[in-house]
Order: structure tokens, then sequence, then C-alpha cells
């Protein structure tokens, strides 16, 4: 009895333990890289904001195609680096080092998420290793205490620029003059919160309501019934789709339709889920791909989708801002590295405030400035509203928004 | 006034998800005093296959039904593969981890391959809400409280009507005596699996047309369902969905009149509070058990 | 195992793991960077957390599925104290490590009602809380962007860090008290605590009855489990030098039971195994890419499938399997073996009633088990307790050594009332019982069983049992001296080793009476020990009986066997429906009318006369 169950046992064992073994021989090779000039990058691959990773990843790669196919840089293809951070910001860390000593880099690009920006502080100032964001608008990715920020650069929006934008947008569209701040309880949303504050202040007017919701809620009856009977007829939003989508549904529940202005967070994808719900959400941004593209632009949309076959159409791309952000991004890194002229990581920081370019978002001169506000390479001037019609995320002034409501 | 007939309505839907998912965990706790930790999966399955499956063409109510089908199927094989061999001694926990486990594989394997975002599942019945006052509610809403009332009913009329109920109950109160009258406990167990496996896809898709089908929707759904029927005392089918109720409102009642943010930490030690009071659960039958 | 093998096995992971740094310098490459340096440090203070969660599942059987809570508390309460109020780093550390073992102890508070799945949610639930709390209380823990800018950390004016400026001495000392974490993990398991833990797991009601306060050692095992897991955020606070709540989520609860399950819970190097495959696993999965979530939990899925004891627990299944079967001795019993003399009798007035009934009525709703009844118990006699079945026996014997509550009337055992006191402290007066059903600790050896049998006597306090010191060792030596005498006393001496589910029916009713006999219990309650033996053993255990009470021990036998009632006895109480029918000498008792009546259903017995 003893033998018999032994030997079952035994069986188990390898019945369970090829596979595994299968397993891990698969996931062996793809760990073995070293020391080539790359961008080393750290996103979400998996995860609920696996689309934001999905985003820069056709920008970029598509790009260094485009880069390498000109020549590369110094002479050597540049080649990307990628590893999931899942958003965590402990796996971000690791990857920073992963990519600041064992692979190299000579710059990386993410965590995008803000508290995994965060996070990258410490680790990027100790290996002195430069890095890019593209998607993350929180202040403080940037904008660290003691004007300490060295070694992190930006080709995206900042929500202290972002809110003053978005409040005149409010102040202009709002009837009553009763405006609320909509947003996510993440570092993103709460550290949104002072920004919209201030810029309000700014221009003299009260911050009428302040709602915040988890992350998944999928109903905000609470906070619109809060909202509807305080008189609220404008909302500056920061959060992402899938709330957004819920949000319009909980109004829409209530019979409540005010004016939403979104922070860059709501994507194409807001269209689809909400459908007719979306109609006239306003949204801040660097770009979209939909409607009357310029050449340049229209050229890179067209080679995205070559490259990456599920992109059928503009409304595949998740987050048109970040994508366009990631191209212009991947091109200043290449020039940086050229004006340098040598893989090196203080040469190439230097080298990014001597870069100019005129990318798909701006015209980037100089891209970056020696002090840490201007580590952020877009300006206010270059931040556009865009407006949901008939489906499509469209410059707002193709589309029926584009004048003030008053 | 008009804003808690809102709450009302609002919690009384979400509600009928946790009870309809506390149903479920019921139907299998009883058959094999065992959870299936991809319970929310099958949730999920349930909207997402039935996206899936629209998109390839097939009308609402096919899809529907294969996709409840589908889980109905899985909860079976989850059973027989993964719950079964792990639960033949007494203090077992090795069900728990392997179901954990192959909840992880189910939501990456429909990440990566239907992706992370929500898409939309339209009816007609979200197009326009029912306005009540200052209140509303979508049509669809309505359904789930429906729902939850009908599978209880049929559940209890399943269970005392049928032959094949009656061996059911018999398992789950004593699973050696039920054996030993000739009922295969085993294959009972299955179909409890498979029944719950369709209840919960059921239920995803009655409320994926509110709140969009996405491949994380089931995860944070299946968790409170699974701690409402242990509230509630996972012995009693009533029980377990009027608590899911309660609970649906009660999230709204702290949300409308307390806090937003502090919901979640507000709804869960009003949980830990009822089960330390109550610690058979709400309508459990205190385990009286000879020395 | 071996002993001395796992010595040496852990003096090999100690080295290697010291090494490590200075790989580089030996093969010449940049090897390891600060991220394998940085890898290995996480997976250590995993390992910690780990083994605090070992303790409190493997040993105590209690399944928290909200540890990463602890250990995140751990983790806030040293940022907090460094960054807002200038705490050294000790000073923190000790800190860290006690606020979480008080809210660990907290968490044993409902297993006072709740049990198994009831108790994981009650985790589930505080796990999730303290991620909402941390989330929203940005003012305190910095909210959703956590806190950022911890001080490096000093002690006495060195840095500690973990690269070669500093001696990587950081991660020295992480190694340190990863190797104290194993040493008290295995001090305490192969004590009295551990035995009382696994004990309380195995079956709750013999071990109360043995003296073990179950509700006292689960929070032991709690507030342990929780320090660990304090110690383990602490340090991981002063690594990363920056925390928020998405590393203490939900699943990072279910990542550690994971860790502990699948290295094998309940063994001693099942964390540190645990730890090492799940969180290399973690890593190499990175370059699955999209689908590194799947392979991961198709690779825990089939590791518990093909190792469902975990790794450590199958592969000393497999080693015990080759061992084979060894034909074992059983002696005879009763063994009056040198020095029985001493742990059978504890004199009481020889004469006075060692146990006096009044009047005691227990009701169930609305079922009257006992009625009314009184019963005098002599010290140094064999008083027998029979009656039809449910004539309420069993619930005498379970008013008397307290686990149940008598609805009226008294019970005084050696002088005192004994009315509402819990079972354990009953025990520890000296009260013993078995039960019906043979309660033994199955997954535990017969000699452990013994062991716990003898946990009121130890005197050595917690902190000499972790540190080993004399006193801890003279105990548990002569601990174990008393023990194998009583396992030779029932002729169980060859079984020692042996898991006590795998003897043989009769062997485990010896097993029970030993185990009952080590805590020196002056009245001896038995449920009913004969049934199932045969008649030889039935004759040993009567020789046992009498001998026991012929020494001064008091003996209360519920029994249904009547020849070996008339044989062993002094006195009989006949109980029928709750109340007493007959009380006397065995003799007088075979002959009453009511008794007989009782049990036959007529006054007579077939072929007896009828009294005049």
């Amino acid at each position: 009895m003893q033998h018999r169950r032994v030997v079952a046992g035994g069986r188990r064992l390898l019945l369970g333990l090829v596979p595994a073994a299968a397993l891990v021989a698969v996931a062996l090779p793809a760990t073995a890289q070293r020391a080539q000039p790359c961008i080393g990058a750290s996103w979400e691959l998996t995860g609920p904001l696996a689309h934001t990773g999905m985003s820069i990843r056709i920008a970029v790669e598509t790009a260094l195609d485009e880069i390498n196919a000109a020549g590369g840089v110094l002479g050597q293809p540049l080649r990307l680096v990628a590893y999931d951070d899942v958003g965590e910001p402990a796996r971000a860390v690791d990857n920073a080092r992963r990519i600041g000593e064992r692979d190299n880099c000579i710059v990386m690009m993410g965590g995008f998420r803000t508290p995994n920006a965060i996070a990258l502080r410490d680790p990027l100032n100790e290996m002195e290793l430069p890095w890019m964001g593209v998607i993350s608008a929180g202040t403080a990715v940037i904008e660290h205490p003691n004007n300490a920020n060295k070694w992190m650069f930006r080709v995206s929006m900042k929500d202290r620029w972002v809110a003053p934008f978005l409040v005149e947008a409010a102040k202009a569209r709002s009837k009553s003059g009763r405006i609320a701040l909509v947003y996510e309880g993440t570092a993103w949303g709460q550290g949104a919160v002072p920004d919209v504050e201030r810029a309000m202040r700014a221009i003299n007017l009260p911050l009428v309501g302040k709602e915040t919701y988890n992350i998944g809620d999928q109903d905000m009856s609470a906070q619109m019934i809060r909202l509807r009977d305080a008189g609220v007829d404008t909302i500056i939003f920061y959060g992402v789709d899938r709330e957004a989508t819920n949000m319009v549904r909980s109004m829409d529940r209530i019979g409540y339709k005010p004016t939403i202005i979104s922070a860059w967070g709501i994507g194409v994808q807001f269209a689809r889920t909400a459908g007719p719900l979306a109609e006239g959400v306003l949204v801040a941004g660097t770009f979209t791909w939909m409607g009357d593209l310029p050449p340049r632009a229209a050229g890179v949309l067209q080679r995205i989708q070559a490259k990456f076959p599920q992109i059928t159409s503009p409304a595949d791309i998740p987050l048109p801002s970040g994508t366009a952000n990631a191209y212009d991004a991947t091109y200043i890194i290449a020039e940086a590295i050229k004006l340098a002229g040598r893989f090196d990581r203080d040469a190439f920081r230097q080298a990014l405030y001597r870069v100019n370019y005129d990318g798909i978002v701006a015209s980037y001169r100089p891209a970056f400035e020696p002090r840490q506000e201007r580590h952020d390479a877009i300006l206010p001037q270059n931040y556009k509203l865009f407006a949901f019609h008939n489906g499509a995320m469209l410059p707002v002034e193709q589309t029926p928004f584009r004048q003030a409501a008053r | 006034m008009e804003a808690i007939i809102q709450y009302l309505l609002t919690g009384l839907s979400a509600g009928s998800v946790y009870g309809l998912i506390a149903l479920g965990f019921y139907v299998m706790w009883s058959a094999a005093k065992a959870v299936n930790f991809t319970y929310g999966e099958m949730f999920m399955l349930g909207g997402v296959l039935t996206v899936v499956l629209m998109d390839l063409g097939l009308p609402l109510p096919l899809a529907a039904l294969t996709a409840i089908a589908a889980a109905a199927v899985a909860g079976a094989v989850i059973e027989r593969a993964f719950v079964r061999p792990f639960n033949r001694e007494a203090n077992a926990i090795g069900w728990m981890l392997t179901t954990i486990a192959v909840g992880i594989m189910i939501e990456a394997s429909t990440t990566a391959t239907y992706g992370p975002l929500g898409r939309p599942l339209p009816t007609p019945l979200v197009e326009q809400p029912l306005r009540i006052g200052g209140s509303g509610i979508y049509p669809q809403e309505l359904l789930l409280p429906v729902a939850a009332v009908v599978a209880t009913f049929a559940l209890e009329f399943f269970y005392r009507r049928t032959l094949l109920g009656r061996a059911m109950r018999a398992v789950s109160l004593n699973r050696v005596a039920a054996g030993l009258v000739g009922i295969d406990a085993d294959r009972i167990t299955l179909l409890a699996f498979a029944i719950a496996g369709g209840l919960g896809a059921f239920a995803g898709f009655l409320i994926a047309p509110v709140i969009q089908a996405s491949a994380s929707m089931g995860v944070i759904v299946g968790l409170k369902g699974f701690m409402v029927a242990i509230i509630a005392g996972i012995a009693n089918a009533r029980g377990v969905v009027v608590v899911g109720i309660l609970y649906g409102v009660a999230e709204k009642l702290i949300e409308g009149y307390l806090s937003t943010a502090a919901r979640d930490a507000i709804g869960f030690t009003l949980m830990i509070l009822l089960l330390l009071l109550f610690p058979q659960g709400l309508f459990g039958r205190p385990d009286v058990r000879k020395v | 195992m071996r002993p001395w093998l796992s010595i040496v096995l852990l003096v090999l992971l100690a080295a290697a793991l010291a090494a490590f740094p200075w790989v580089g310098d030996v093969i010449g490459e940049r090897f390891p960077t600060s991220y394998e340096l940085r890898l290995v440090m996480r997976a250590m203070i995993l390992g910690i957390v780990a083994i605090g969660l070992n303790i409190l599942v493997g040993y105590a059987g209690l399944v928290s599925l909200g540890q990463a809570a602890l250990y995140g508390l751990g983790a806030h309460v040293a940022a907090l104290l460094a960054l807002r109020a200038g705490f050294p780093f000790a000073a923190a550390l000790l800190v860290s490590v006690l606020i979480p073992a008080a809210v660990g102890a907290m968490l044993a508070f409902p297993t006072v009602r709740v049990r198994g799945v009831y108790l994981a949610v009650i985790t589930i639930a505080f796990g999730l809380v303290f991620v909402n709390v941390l989330r929203e209380w940005v003012g305190f823990t910095g909210g959703a962007s956590g806190l950022v800018g911890i001080p490096r950390p000093t002690i006495l004016g060195e840095r500690l860090g973990a690269t070669r400026a500093t001696g990587f001495n950081y991660y020295y000392l992480i190694l340190v008290f990863l190797l104290a974490a194993i040493g008290v993990q295995a001090a305490l398991v192969k004590s009295r605590y551990g035995r009382a833990m696994r004990a309380a797991a195995e079956s709750e009601n013999a071990a109360r009855a043995l003296g073990i306060n179950v509700v006292g050692i689960r929070t032991l095992a709690f507030s342990v489990s929780a320090g660990f897991a304090g110690l383990g955020g602490a340090l991981f606070a002063n690594l990363a030098l920056f925390v928020n709540y998405e590393t203490f989520t939900f699943t990072a609860s279910i990542e550690l039971l994971l860790m502990v399950i699948l290295g094998g819970s309940g063994t001693l190097a099942g964390p540190i195994v645990g730890t090492t495959v799940l969180f290399s696993a973690t890593q190499f999965l990175q370059g699955l890419g999209e689908w590194q979530t799947f392979g991961y939990g198709l690779l825990l899925a089939l590791v518990l499938f093909a190792l469902p004891r975990g790794i450590v627990g199958s592969l000393s299944r497999f080693a015990r399997g080759r061992t084979g079967e060894t034909t074992r001795e059983t002696g005879r019993w009763p063994n009056w073996v040198e020095g029985m003399e001493e742990v059978t009798a504890r004199h009481d007035e020889s004469g006075q009633s060692t146990l006096i009934v009044r009047g005691l009525t227990l009701r169930f709703g609305g079922l009257t088990a006992v009625n009314a009844v009184n019963m005098d118990v002599r010290a140094g006699t064999v008083h027998a307790l029979i009656g039809p079945n449910g004539a309420g026996k069993s619930s005498l014997l379970n008013v008397v050594s307290g686990f149940y509550r008598a609805t009226s009337g008294e019970v005084t055992v050696f002088g005192n009332a004994v009315g509402g006191l819990p079972p354990y402290v009953l025990a520890r007066r000296g009260i013993a019982r078995t039960f019906q059903n043979t309660e033994l600790f199955g997954q535990m050896t017969v000699l452990e069983n013994v062991l716990v049998g003898q946990q009121p006597h130890f005197r050595a306090s917690f902190l000499e049992t972790v540190l080993r010191l004399p006193r801890f060792r003279r105990e548990e030596r002569a601990a174990l001296e008393e023990a194998r005498r009583l396992l030779a006393f029932v002729g169980l001496s060859a079984f020692a080793e042996e898991e006590a589910r795998n003897l043989p029916f009769g062997h485990q009713r010896r097993l029970e009476i030993a185990r009952a006999l080590a805590l020196r219990p002056k009245l001896l309650l038995l449920d009913e020990p004969a049934a199932g033996l045969t008649h030889g053993e039935i004759e040993d255990l009567v020789a046992l009986i009498r001998g026991l009470a012929d020494r001064g021990m008091t003996v209360v036998l519920v029994e249904h066997h009547v020849e070996m009632i008339m044989a062993v006895s002094d006195r009989v109480t006949v109980l029928d429906y709750g109340e007493v029918i007959a009380d006397g000498p065995p003799a007088t008792i075979q002959n009453d009318p009511r008794v007989i009546e009782a049990y036959f259903g007529h006054a007579t017995l077939p072929g007896q006369k009828v009294p005049a």
C-alpha cells in the first residue's frame, strides 16, 4: 500500500514538473541581454492599465524603426529593452536597476504611473540614469522637493499647467459659475487636487464640490447627487475611461447633464463604452489621431498600423496623447545621443538641453532647459482641447463644441 | 429624500449581484465544503464571452446562453481537476490555493487575449433610464433583483421537489451517509459547481451592459460575494441573497452619508463586527458538536 | 529529516548567502549588480515574513489571508517614525515589531468564536480595510502616493547600505535577521509552545482537556507571526526608502500564503524553500511578457498538483515511504516500571470525597440531559457511571471537566467548586479525561502526544524557551524521560516515533490514557475506554485502572461492559434519562430491579428469579 502510494505520488510529480520545467525553459533565454545602446523601458504590459503600456510601445517601436532605418544613432541601431512592471512601484524600481546596471542602457523610459515614478527618484539618482516619462502628468514626478531633480525628464503634460488650462476652459463654458472637481483615488488623482485648487483661486472662483471615487467603482450616484444638488454645471474630471463611463451612466440615471472637462486620462475607448453619453465630453491632451491629420502624423499612423495589425483604425489607439508623446520622446532621445557624440549618460543629459526638434505634438526649441520646471518638454501653449463627437475624439475646433457656451 | 431613493435603487441592483454571487458560493459550499476562488472569473466570463461571441456575429440571446453554458462547463472542470483532488482531508486548504491559481490564469489569459479595456454590451434595456422623481435606474439593472429572487426560488424548488435536488441536499448534509444510500456524491458535487458557474455567468451577463465587460470585473465582486455568503451563514439560500442585497444598499448609504473614499473600509469593518457577533453567520445554524 | 542534515543545509544556505555579494570578485564580472543584490535582499525579507506565516498557518492551523497588511503595518510604522519623528533605525525597528505584534494579538480574538473559512474572511476583510485606510488617509500615509524620501538608516553613526562602500552591511543585517528568524521558528516549534499550537489545531477539545489555553496559544501564534511580519516590513521600508499601499494588497497576502504552502506548511524548511521558488519564478517569468501572470498561475497550479504537501512536505513523505515497514513489538500493559509510582499517585486525604456532585441539572433547550444528580466519589476509589445510551453519562463527565456549564447545581472537586471554570483550568488543577472518540493529535507522534500532556508542568518562560536556556533544557529532558516512562507503562515504547493516527485502535486507547496520565492528575475521568477493545485488552485495562486506584488515584469510569464494571469498580452510580436510579457497590447494583429494567426493559434478566 505504501509502495503504491509512493509510485502514484512520483508519477504525479513528474506529470506536474515536466510542463513546469518547460515553462521555465521558455522564460529563460529572454533574460540574457546586455550592454547595448538601448532604451530601457518599464511599463505596464499586463494588469488593468495595460493599454497605457501598449499605447507607448507602438509609438516607441515605430519611431525606432524609422530612426534605425535612417542609420540609427552614432552608426549603431538603437534598441528597446522592455520590462513589465504591472504598474507596481517595487517592480519599476527593480526594472530600473536592471536597466541601469545589468543592461546598462543610456536612458530609461517609464514607470509611468505617478507612484512608480516617485519610487524611482532615489535609484535613478544613485545610478545616474536619465529617465524619460511620456504619460504620467503628476507634477511631483518632475518637480522634486528642494529643486533636486537632475535626471528625470518628461514629454507630456504637467498637472500644474494642465489645471489652469482646464479651469480656464471650465470658466468659459460654465453658465452658473459653479464648478466642481471629480478625481480618482490614486496618486495622480489625489495629486491633482492642490493644482486645481490653486488654479481656481487664481481666477477667484471657489471649487463648489470635490468628489472622489475608487478605481473599479461601478456607480457614482452618491457623488453625482451631491453635485447636482449643489447646482454644479461644469465638472473638471481626473480619471480614466472605465470610471468615466460609469460616471456618465450615473449622471444619466438621475438626469444630470453637466459639462465635463477632463484631464488627459480619458482615451478613445470612452466613446465605445459610453456610447451616446460620450457626446460633448471635453478632454485635454496633446494629440489625437482622429479627424484631419497633418501629413507627417498621417504617415506615422500608417506605419503604426502596418507594424501592429491589431491597430486597424485610430480608434484602436487607446491613449492618443501618450502615443504621440512617446513618438516625439523617442526622437528627442535619438537627437540627444547624436548631439552628445557618445554613449555616455551625463553627456546625454547635458545634450538634452540642446535638442531642437520639430515633432508631431510641438516644436521643441529647445526640448528642455536646465531648471527643474523645464524638465517638461511640452509647454502649455501646446495643450489642446478635444471633444467627443459622433463616437470620435476630435480637436474641439472640428466639432460643434468649439465655442464657449456663454 | 430623493437621494435615499437613488441609493436604495442602485444598492438594490449592486446588492443583487452580490446576492447572486453569494448564491453560487452557497451552492458550491453546501455540496463540497469547499469554495471556488475562481468564482469571480465565472462572473467575468459571463460578460466577456457574451461580448466576444456577439462580435463574432451571434445574436444576443444565443451568445449569452453559450457563455453561461461555457461557464457551467468551466465550473465543472475546475471542480474535477482542482477542487476534488485537494479536498480529501478534513482540514484541507489546498483547494483554496489551486482555485486561486486557476483564477489568476483565467484573468491573465483573458487580459492577454481580450485586452485590458472594457467593452460595451449594448442591450435595449440600458438605453433609457427609468426616472422616479429625481432618481433613476436602468431597466437592465432591475433585472438583477428579479433574477436573484427567481434564482432563489428556483433553487429552493429544485432542492425540495426534485430527486436530483434532494440528492444534492443529502450530500450537503452528510456526504458519507448519502453515499451509503446510493448517491454518487462526486457526481453531485460536479453538478453543483456547474450550476454555480452558470449562475455566476448569468449575473455577469446581466450587469455587463451597465458596467461594461472587462477582464478585471470579477475580482472584487467575487471577493465581496464570498464575504457576503460567509456573513450570511452560507447555509441558507434566502439568507445569502438577502444579506447580499442589504450589503449593496449599505454600501450606497455609506457612500451617500458617510464617505465615498472610506466605503470599503467601513463596509468591511462592519462585516468583521457582524461575524464576531454572529460567528456562524447571520442565518447560520450554530455547529453543535458532541464532545 | 535527520537533524544533522538540516543543520548542514542551513549552514550551506547561510554560507551561500553570505558569499553572494562577493561573487563578482571571484568570477571577474559585474555580478551581482545592485539589481540582483536587492532581489536577494527582498527575497530574504519575504522569507522572514513567510516564516512567521508558517508558524501561524502550518503549526497553529490558522489560515490568514491578511498577512500582507501586518507586513505593511510594520513598513509604514518604520517609515513614519523615520520620516516624521526622526526615530533612529534600531528604535524604529523595535516599534515596528511591537505594534504589529499587538495588532496580531487582537486578530486572535475572533478565533475565540470563529474558525476555518470564517476566520479567513475576517483576515481578508482586515487586509482590505488596511489598504483602504492607507490609500485614503492622504495626510498621514501619503495616500496613494505613499511615503517617499525615507532617510537612509544608520546604526551608531554607521550608514547602512547594500553597496560595496558600506561593505554590504545592510545585506548582512538582513541575513542575520533571517537566520535569527529560522532559529526562533525552530526553537518555538520544538518546544511546548509548538506542541500546544499543533495540538490546538488538531483537536481543540483534547488540548483544552490537557491544560492548554487554546485562545492563549492562538494569540501567541498570531502575535509572533505578526511580529515577524512587522520586522520584515521595517527592513523593507529601510531598503526601498519608499512605501505605499500597493506592495501590501490582498494579492500580496495570497503570495505569502502560497510561499508557505508551496514550500510545505508545517515544516521548518518550507517557508525558505517556498519563498526562494516563488520569488525566483516571478523573476524568471517576466520573460514571458504579457503571459507572465498566466505562467505564474500555471506554475502554481502545476506544483500544487504534483506536490500537494508542498515541496518539503512531499520530499519528506517520499523519504519516509522508503524506510519501509518495520514490525514493532507491543509491550504488555500496565507495566509498572520504575518511577511510575510517582506519576500516578497524588494523594488526597483518603476516605474524603474527591468529587462531590449536588443537585446537578443540565438542560439543552428543551432537553434535560442531567436531572438533579447527586454523586460522591471517594479518593483513591474507582467509581463507575453506567446507564443506557443517552442517559447523560458523558454529559455529566463533560460538566465535571468543564466542557459544559451546568444549568443548576454544584460540582466540587478537591474541596473547591468548579462551576463555570474552563476545561484547561480544571485540567491544570489535576482533572484529566479521555474521550469517547479518541481525540488524539493524529499528525503528531506518539511521544509528542504524551509530551503535550505535560504542558502544565513546564515552568520555563517564553524567553528561556526561545533562547534555549538551561532551565528549558532541563525541563525538556525531564519531560522526555517521563514521557518515555509513560509509554513503557502502556507498552507503546516501540511506537514512540510513529504518527498517532497510524496506530491500531487498541493502541490509540492506550496512548490516550498515557497522555492523560502525563498530566499527573488527581482525578481521572475515563469515557468508555473499553469500547472497541478485545477481551484481553479489557483485562489489561482493568488491571491498569485497579493499579492506579490502589496507588491512590481517583478514577471515574463511564462504561457499558458490565463484567468490567463489576471487576474494577468500588462503587457504581446508575443513570437513566438523566436521573440517578441506583447508587452503591457493584454487587448490589447488579441485582437492582430498576437497573435491570432500565437496561433490558423488564424487571428480571432471563433465567433470573424474581426477587420476593
